[in-house]
C-alpha cells in the first residue's frame, strides 16, 4: 500500500476560475485569502478536456475517466418514457465516483452540490444534490419546496433546506457590490440582473450548508462545488474592464464590477471555509476550464447547442496545501484527469490502471510511489452507490422506447418533443465524439460521427470532426473528400442565407455560424491536411488566412509557426510563436518552436532559454532535450551537452540524432571514444543508412519522379532490365530485386543513400533497420486505373464497359491500409505528392520536395524533365 | 454576535460578509429580521393601542 500522505481532504470547485483574473485580483490585494493560501501550497493551471461541458468535465474530475467511460455527455438527456428531456441526473453515471471508493474503504464523505449529483447517492456521509440551491418558485410563507432526492440521508433534509438563500432575501446591501447602479436601473425588464441575483444566492446557499456540515458532521472527504464564477463570468464578463468598443457605456457601467466583485465574494466565503478546517486536513481549489477575460472573449457567440463553451479558456486553476505539499511552487501539466488519481494517492489507496490520468505526485515533498489496481469498476462490494434498479442509462432507454414507437407499440411524441430529444441525443454523441478526439480515440470517434453526419447532412459541425478525425487517422482521401464536399455544402448554405432577409437569417439556427468559426475551421483542418501531405506553403497560405480571421486560437498560430519552420522562414516563425505565448505562455510547444527559431537564427543563448521553459512545463519533451544539446554545442559547452542529449536518448531511446551527437562529441569535444563506441553501435545496429523510395501505385508516376530525383542529382538505383516503352517513353527506372521484397531483403543494404521505386503495396515489408524517406505519388484513382487498363491493352473494354469499381475500392483500401501502416512507423518521413500538381506547377512541388530531402535542387533542370505531353489520361474533373 | 473571538454588526439588511460567514452568519442575520419584524409589530401595535386610546 502507498503512504497515506493526507488525513482528510476537501476540494472545493470555482467552476470556470481562471488565473488570468485572479492575479491581477491579488496583486491588487483583493483576494488575501487565495493569496495567502497559494503561498502555503502549489499551484497551477489545470487543462480542460473538450468540449468543456461542465456536467462532462466534474464527472471526469469526480472519476478520474473520460465521457465515454462515466457516460456524463453534456447538461440534457431524454426521459425514460421519451416524453421529454432533463436535466443529465447522478443515475446516469455508469462508474464509480471517488466518494464510491472511499465508502467501500470505511470513510465518510460529504458532497455539496456536485455536478451532477441528483439524487444524491446513498454514501457514508452526507450528499447534497446539484438541485438543492436551484430557485423553482417564489417563496410562499415558508414553503419552498426542495426536489426528491436532494439530500442524502433524507432525514437530514429538513435541517438543510434552512440553509438555502433564496433571491428574494437579498437587499441592496449584498448586490450593490455587484450592480453599484442597481438603484437606478428597472429591476422588472433587466435580466441580467435577476440573473446576478440568482447567481449570488445559489453560491450563499451552497456556502452555508457546506459550512455546517463542515462544523457539524465527521468527515475524511469533502467536496463542495460553486457553480457562481462561471455563471458571474456567462453573464457579464462581457462587461469586466476595460471597455470593449462597441459596448453601450451605460451597460459597462451597469456590469463592470460583476465578476469581480463575484471572485472577492468567493475569496471571503473561502477564508470562513478554511478558517473550519483542522491544520492537517489537505485543501484543493480547482476549476473544470477558464473563462476568457482579455482580448480573447469571443466577440458573439454561435448559434448552436453548447455555444457559451465558447466562451471558456482550456485552463483552469488548481491550488493545492496541506500536510506533505511544497510550499509556494508552481506545478506544471495537471489535467482535470488527474484529480481522482491524485485523491486516491493522498489516501494511501491505488489508482485504477485504466484512469487516464495521473496523479500529481510532483506537489509532494518527498517521493511517493503511487499504488496501482487494474481496475476499480471490477471491484465488487458496497460503494453507496444507487442500486442498480435506479441507474438507467438515458440513451439506451430512449433507444429501446423508439423501438416500441416503430413497432406500432407506443405513440410518437409530438413533433416538437422528438425534434428534441433527436437534437440532443445527436449533440451528446457529438460532444462524446469530441471528448474522443480530445483523447485522441480517432476510430472511436468515427464509429460516432460517420452515422451523424449520414443523417445530418447540413451540420457542417459534425463533418468538420469526422474530417479531422480522417485527418489523424491518415484517411487522408477521405479527408479530402469530405472537405471538399463540406466547402460545396458550405457555399450552398451562403448562397440560400445572401438571399435571405435579415429577419429570415436571424430566425435560422445558425445564422451566425456562417461568419464566424466555421469556413475557418475547415480551412485549417485543410491547412493540417495540407501539412501531412508536406505541402507546406500551401498549408501556410491557409494557416495564415485563417489566422487573421480566429486571431486568438493557438493552435492555428502554432500551425503557422510549424509551417514556417519547415519553410526555413524563422522570422516568421519566431513571430508566430511569440503570438502563441501571448496567448498562452506555458505552452511548451510554442517555447520549444521559438527556440527552434532562434537556434536556426544563430541566437543561442536565447534559444536556450526558450528550450528551458518548455521543459520546465513538460520535462518528459525529447525533442527540447535534444535542442538544449545542440545550442549548447554551438555555445562550446560540450559537457552539458552531453547531459541534454542523454536525456534526449533516455526519453527517447531511438533518437538517432542525439546518438549520433553523443557519438561525435565523446569522440571529438570530450575525448571519450569508450563512452562513443556505446553510440555507434548503437546506430551501427539500428540504422544501416538511409534509403529513399519513390512510392504509389503503378501508373501514378512513379518513373516520372524517378526522373526528376535523378536529374537533381540524387543516385538511383536500378538494374534497367524493363526497358522504355510507348507507355514509359523515357524508362521505368525499376530494380528486378524490388519484386522479391516480401520474401528476400537481402538486398536492401545495395540501396543504402540511393532511391529506389518500390510500389505501395510493397511497403510494409521494409525492414525496420533503415531509415526511409518515401515520396509517394498521388494520382487521381480514375486516370491511374485508365492508364492501367490503357496499358495492359485494355483501353477498348474501358470504352466499352463500366468504370472498373471492383478495382477502384481494392486500391483505395490497400492505400488506407499501406498509409496507416506508414503512420505507425517511427523511421519512415513521407512526402506525397500530387501527379498532376507536379505536372501543372513543378515549382512549388519541387520546393516541397527540396525541403523533404534536405538537397539544393537545380528547379530550371528538374522543370525540363516533367514533360505535359504525357500527361495523357487527365480526368477533366481533376 | 461573537465567532472566533470576533465581532460582528449584523446590519438589518444582512451584508455579503454574513453571508460569507455560511450557515452561522445567516441564521444570525434571520435571527435579527425576525426580531426587527417583531419589534415593528410590537411598535405598530403599541400605536394602534395609543390612537385607541386617545
Amino acid at each position: 500500500m502507498s503512504k497515506r500522505i493526507a488525513k482528510k481532504v476537501l476540494v472545493i470547485g470555482w467552476d470556470a476560475a481562471d488565473w488570468k483574473v485572479i492575479y491581477p485580483l491579488i496583486k491588487e490585494g483583493k483576494m488575501p485569502t487565495l493569496a495567502k493560501f497559494i503561498s502555503e501550497g502549489v499551484h497551477g493551471k489545470i487543462k480542460t478536456l473538450d468540449p468543456p461541458l461542465s456536467p462532462m468535465l466534474w464527472t471526469s474530475m469526480a472519476t478520474g475517466y473520460r465521457a465515454d467511460k462515466h457516460g456524463i455527455m453534456g447538461f440534457i438527456e431524454p426521459l425514460a418514457d421519451n416524453s421529454g428531456i432533463r436535466p443529465v441526473t447522478s443515475t446516469s453515471r455508469k462508474v464509480k465516483a471517488i466518494w464510491n471508493i472511499l465508502h467501500s474503504e470505511g470513510m465518510k464523505s460529504n458532497v455539496v452540490s456536485w455536478w451532477p449529483s441528483n439524487p444524491a447517492e446513498p454514501i457514508n456521509g452526507v450528499m447534497v444534490s446539484n438541485l438543492y440551491q436551484q430557485v423553482n418558485k417564489p417563496i410562499k410563507g415558508n414553503q419552498w419546496d426542495m426536489p426528491k432526492g436532494t439530500v442524502y440521508p433524507e432525514e437530514l433534509s429538513d435541517k438543510l433546506k434552512e440553509f438555502r438563500v433564496h433571491p428574494n432575501e437579498l437587499t441592496a446591501n449584498h448586490l450593490l457590490p455587484f450592480l453599484p447602479n442597481l438603484k437606478k436601473q428597472d429591476l422588472k425588464k433587466d435580466k441580467m440582473i435577476t440573473g446576478v441575483v440568482n447567481t449570488l444566492a445559489n453560491a450563499a446557499s451552497v456556502h452555508a450548508v457546506s459550512t455546517y456540515l463542515q462544523r457539524e458532521t465527521e468527515w475524511d472527504f469533502m467536496a463542495i462545488y460553486h457553480d457562481a464564477i462561471d455563471h458571474f463570468c456567462h453573464i457579464a464578463m462581457k462587461f469586466h474592464p476595460p471597455h470593449r468598443k462597441g459596448l453601450p457605456k451605460d451597460l459597462y457601467e451597469n456590469y463592470k464590477n460583476v465578476v469581480t466583485a463575484g471572485y472577492l465574494f468567493h475569496d471571503m466565503m473561502l477564508e470562513r471555509t478554511l478558517s473550519l478546517l483542522d491544520d492537517d486536513t489537505t485543501v484543493i481549489i480547482v476549476s473544470d476550464h477558464g473563462f476568457h477575460s482579455d482580448h480573447l472573449r469571443p466577440k458573439y457567440l454561435l448559434k448552436e447547442p453548447g455555444a457559451p463553451a465558447q466562451e471558456h479558456s482550456p485552463f483552469g486553476i488548481f491550488c493545492m496545501k496541506g500536510p506533505g505539499v511544497k510550499k509556494g511552487e508552481i506545478i506544471h501539466g495537471a489535467s482535470i484527469l488527474d484529480i481522482t488519481p491524485t485523491l486516491l494517492n493522498l489516501y494511501g489507496l491505488p489508482i485504477g490502471k485504466n484512469m487516464e490520468g495521473k496523479p500529481l505526485v510532483q506537489s509532494y515533498t518527498e517521493n511517493i510511489t503511487p499504488d496501482y489496481i487494474e481496475d476499480w469498476e471490477k471491484v465488487d462490494g458496497d460503494f453507496g452507490m444507487h442500486p442498480n434498479d435506479l441507474k438507467d442509462d438515458p440513451w439506451a432507454s430512449q433507444e429501446a422506447m423508439q423501438q416500441l414507437i416503430e413497432l406500432g407499440y407506443i405513440d410518437a411524441p409530438d413533433e416538437n418533443i422528438s425534434i428534441r430529444i433527436e437534437t440532443a441525443k445527436n449533440e451528446s454523441q457529438y460532444y462524446l465524439s469530441r471528448n474522443l478526439i480530445d483523447a485522441k480515440k480517432y476510430k472511436q470517434a468515427i464509429d460516432l460521427l460517420e452515422p451523424l453526419v449520414e443523417n445530418n447532412l447540413r451540420e457542417i459541425r459534425y463533418g468538420q470532426r469526422l474530417a479531422y478525425c480522417y485527418l489523424s487517422t491518415n484517411r487522408l482521401r477521405k479527408c479530402r473528400a469530405l472537405i471538399d464536399s463540406l466547402k460545396v455544402l458550405q457555399a450552398d448554405i451562403e448562397k440560400e442565407e445572401a438571399e435571405m432577409t435579415q429577419e429570415e437569417l436571424n430566425k435560422r439556427k445558425k445564422g451566425f455560424i456562417r461568419e464566424a468559426e466555421l469556413p475557418n475551421y475547415l480551412s485549417f483542418i485543410e491547412g493540417l491536411l495540407f501539412m501531412k501531405l508536406n505541402r507546406w506553403k500551401k498549408a501556410l497560405k491557409l494557416f495564415d488566412e485563417v489566422s487573421v480571421k480566429v486571431p486568438n486560437n493557438i493552435d492555428v498560430h502554432l500551425n503557422v509557426g510549424k509551417s514556417c519552420l519547415h519553410r526555413h522562414l524563422w522570422d516568421k516563425a519566431q513571430d508566430a510563436f511569440i503570438v502563441c505565448l501571448s496567448i498562452d505562455d506555458s505552452n511548451a510547444i510554442a517555447h520549444h518552436g521559438l527556440g527552434i527559431s532562434l537556434l536556426r537564427r544563430g541566437l543561442f543563448e536565447q534559444a536556450l532559454d526558450e528550450f528551458l521553459l518548455s521543459l520546465s512545463i513538460n520535462y518528459a519533451y525529447p525533442s527540447a532535450h535534444y535542442h538544449i544539446g545542440e545550442s549548447l554545442v554551438k555555445l562550446e559547452k560540450f559537457a552539458e551537452a552531453e547531459q541534454a542529449f542523454k536525456a534526449a536518448v533516455s526519453l527517447a531511446p531511438g533518437m538517432t540524432k542525439a546518438h549520433s551527437w553523443l557519438a561525435d562529441l565523446y569522440n571529438n569535444e570530450l575525448s571519450m571514444p569508450n563512452k562513443a563506441k556505446e553510440h555507434e553501435e548503437f546506430l551501427n545496429k539500428n540504422i544501416i543508412g538511409e534509403i529513399i523510395i519513390v512510392s504509389g501505385l503503378p501508373r501514378s508516376g512513379t518513373s516520372m519522379m524517378m526522373q526528376i530525383l535523378e536529374a537533381g542529382g540524387l543516385n538511383i538505383l536500378t538494374d534497367k532490365k524493363r526497358e522504355a516503352d510507348t507507355n514509359n517513353p523515357k524508362g521505368y527506372y525499376e530494380f528486378e530485386k524490388v519484386k522479391r521484397l516480401m520474401v528476400d531483403k537481402s538486398w536492401l543494404p545495395e540501396a543504402k543513400g540511393k532511391v529506389v521505386k518500390i510500389i505501395a503495396q510493397l511497403l510494409p515489408f521494409l525492414p525496420d533497420n533503415f531509415t526511409y524517406k518515401i515520396v509517394f505519388m498521388q494520382r487521381d484513382m480514375t486516370e491511374v486505373l485508365k492508364s492501367q487498363q490503357i496499358m495492359l491493352g485494355k483501353d477498348k473494354d474501358l470504352k466499352s464497359k463500366a468504370f472498373p469499381t471492383g478495382l477502384n475500392n481494392a486500391f483505395t483500401k490497400q492505400l488506407d491500409s499501406v498509409s496507416t501502416w506508414i503512420e505507425s512507423q517511427s523511421n519512415i518521413d513521407i512526402i506525397n505528392i500530387n501527379y498532376s500538381d507536379m505536372i501543372e506547377s513543378p515549382e512549388s512541388e519541387i520546393e516541397s520536395l527540396s525541403s523533404f530531402l534536405d538537397k539544393d535542387f537545380d528547379v530550371q533542370k528538374i522543370k525540363s524533365v516533367v514533360d505535359k505531353k504525357l500527361y495523357r489520361n487527365r480526368e477533366d474533373n481533376t | 454576535m461573537k465567532q472566533s473571538e470576533k465581532e460582528y454588526e449584523i446590519p438589518k439588511g444582512g451584508s455579503l460578509g454574513l453571508l460569507a460567514l455560511g450557515d452561522i452568519g445567516l441564521v444570525k442575520w434571520r435571527e435579527k429580521r425576525k426580531e426587527i419584524k417583531e419589534q415593528r409589530k410590537e411598535i405598530k401595535k403599541d400605536r394602534t393601542k395609543t390612537k385607541d386610546d386617545e
